[in-house]
């Protein structure tokens, strides 16, 4: 080749690889997407796992609280699966941590930077995936809890918006997961450290039992953080109470910080080495 | 093709380049030869947008690798020194990916992943998964997929270290082939061996500089080329070898272990074999030493590979 037909060949192979735009983004997220489920669909102990663990904390907690909160007037069962799916959502978001620090580890993440496509690609394949396995996991938890009597007693409607809400959920969870593990970097750390963001949010949230059951001190912070409103949303999806207050406190979290923790990922990603 | 200017790029007070000057023509292949440490990868990283250097500037095709970074890559394939591919996918999804994300239709990059398998053995494991892999096809499969969509410049960084020879030789033929087809090629290697195979032309780095630039022989005679090195059984022979041997170069060392320089290689260590069986002198041992890296860098810096005093 002389050095005009290079340059030409250059300048058309710059042109078919651009890397920016929303349809590039769209397309290089999706093929990502389908080689993270490939991923996922051959670890079945790991699928196993997922989908089971929401179903047994669910029965732990009915056996241990449902007599309790029947005294203060709750039908437990009604009031439990709404935090319950979001404790399943925090385990498929942590599934994504674990599965972006080996990708960090042995170089693939490295070597799609180098490569001519979407900045934003890792990120959105990791959360396309993930929101497939999410889907999985809150549909087995809705069917096991219709067995233990558990009914949406509002619309078809309703149902949907639960299901929205919750996949919202755990498209922040992941992006938040994606900077945790981003920032640590080593499988083994990240690994060991993802119960960190977890369990205080979950605990420490309305989701289990109501707020006058905290500590006085302890109750703002309760109120105030993003799993109270969003259990609280899905549970005045299920049962019809008021839903206006929580679900604006809770899109206005879910949305806030899934646009600040997608800016800091991708930023993140494009430091990797 | 590839040209950069002065690179610089320090990790904290860690200087890693200290001005990297390099230049690849089109269609040739560049070794940049150096001892672990001497900033390969780095270089190798500031070339492919990884890293942003401190200082300097580089072109790949004429577009700057720091102002046009989406540009460059998609002029390169990149195949980095730990086998980055996934190892729970097989060999054939894994070529399908990085096609696809290299924007190749459905049906071009499962044509082109067939092709890629054949091309580089790997046709019988297309259906297994990475994991199970050996270092070797591991390798083989990482250069395949840095070359799904035919790239103008490869980047390989040490493509061999830790592979048997028979891998060793058999990725050689490979990177031959992709020179063969016009790729320019920027590869980095700790053995002077294979820049001598594969390279056109070799920069030497330490420590973050350039320290020799030319071809493999400029390189060797620099260090004086191959040498042949005999071992006598008994090391009151050694006046009458030197004698039997003189016509042939300067003998070096004494008692029983004498070198030779042997530019001609096994002609001149079978000339030495006859010459010496003849008068019924027994040798202990007698090899051809060719430089080694070691060699190069002593020849060079005059300190060792690896040796931190300066
Ligand atoms: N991310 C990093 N942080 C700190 N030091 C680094 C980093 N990467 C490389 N170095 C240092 O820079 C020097 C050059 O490293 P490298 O380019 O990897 O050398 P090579 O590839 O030739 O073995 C080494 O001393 C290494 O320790
Ligand atoms: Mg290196």
């Amino acid at each position: 080749m002389n050095s005009a037909d290079l340059h030409s060949k250059a300048q058309s192979l710059v042109k078919l690889r651009h890397e920016s735009g929303i349809n590039r983004a769209i397309s290089d997220s999706l093929l990502i997407a389908w080689r993270n489920l490939i991923r996922l669909s051959r670890t079945p102990a790991v699928i196993v796992s997922v989908l089971l663990f929401p179903i047994l904390f669910f029965s732990g907690f009915l056996l241990a609280f449902e007599r309790l909160m029947s005294f203060q007037g709750i039908d437990y069962v009604q009031y439990l699966v709404p935090i319950i799916t979001l404790q399943a959502m925090f385990f498929t978001a942590m599934g994504s941590a674990v599965t972006l620090a080996k990708d960090i580890k042995t170089g693939m993440l490295q070597r799609c930077r180098a490569m001519p496509i979407s900045r934003a690609a890792v990120l959105g394949g990791l959360i396309l995936a993930y929101l497939v396995r999410a889907i999985a996991a809150t549909i087995i938890l809705l069917t096991f809890a219709h067995l233990y009597g558990f009914r949406f007693q509002t619309s078809f409607i309703a149902i949907l918006c639960y299901l929205v809400l919750t996949l919202l959920f755990t498209t922040t969870a992941v992006a938040g997961y994606a900077v945790f593990a981003l920032v640590l970097r080593q499988p083994d750390l990240v690994n060991s450290l993802l119960i960190v963001p977890y369990a205080p949010l979950l605990l420490l949230s309305t989701g289990f039992s109501p707020v006058e059951n905290f500590p006085q001190w302890l109750q703002p912070i309760v109120q105030v953080q993003p799993v109270s409103h969003t259990a609280a949303a899905l549970r005045a999806l299920v049962n019809g109470t008021e839903l206006l207050v929580p679900l604006f406190w809770s899109l206005v979290w879910l949305i806030g910080l899934l646009i600040a923790f997608s800016l800091i990922a991708v930023r993140l990603y494009q430091r990797v080495s | 093709m590839v040209q950069a200017k002065g690179l610089k790029k320090s990790f904290g007070n860690m200087v890693a380049l200290r001005g990297i000057d390099l230049a690849v023509p089109a269609g040739s292949v560049l070794g940049v030869l150096g001892p672990n440490g001497a900033g390969k990868t780095t270089t190798i990283n500031c070339l492919t947008t990884l890293l942003k250097p401190d200082a300097g500037w580089a072109a790949i095709a004429g577009y700057d690798v720091v102002k046009q970074p989406a540009a460059v890559r998609a002029l390169i394939g990149v195949t980095g020194q730990f086998a980055a591919v996934d190892e729970e996918l097989t060999a054939r999804e894994n070529l399908i990916l990085f096609g696809r994300l290299l924007r190749l239709s459905a049906r071009q990059a499962a044509h082109r992943a067939t092709e890629l398998l054949e091309q580089f053995d790997l046709i019988e494991a297309s259906k297994r998964r990475v994991k199970e892999f050996s270092g070797g096809m591991r390798r083989r499969l990482d250069l395949a997929a840095s070359i799904v969509a035919e790239p103008l410049v490869l980047f390989l960084d040490e493509p061999t270290t830790g592979l048997d020879p028979r891998s060793r030789r058999q990725l050689w033929d490979m990177v031959r082939a992709l020179q063969a087809r016009g790729i320019t090629i920027l590869l980095t290697t700790q053995y002077l061996e294979e820049a001598d195979e594969l390279a056109d032309r070799i920069v030497v780095i330490d420590r973050g500089t350039v320290i020799a630039e030319g071809t493999a022989d400029d390189l060797k005679d620099r260090v004086g080329g191959t040498f042949c090195e005999l071992e006598l059984a008994d090391p009151k022979d050694e006046m009458q070898v030197r004698q039997l041997l003189a016509d042939l170069g300067d003998l070096q060392g004494r008692g029983s272990t004498l070198t030779l320089p042997a530019p001609d290689g096994v002609a001149t260590l079978s000339e030495v074999v006859q010459r010496v069986s003849a008068t019924g002198i027994v040798l202990a041992d007698i090899s051809l030493r060719r430089p080694s890296l070691d060699d190069v860098f002593f020849a060079l810096t005059g300190h060792a590979t690896g040796d931190e005093a300066s």
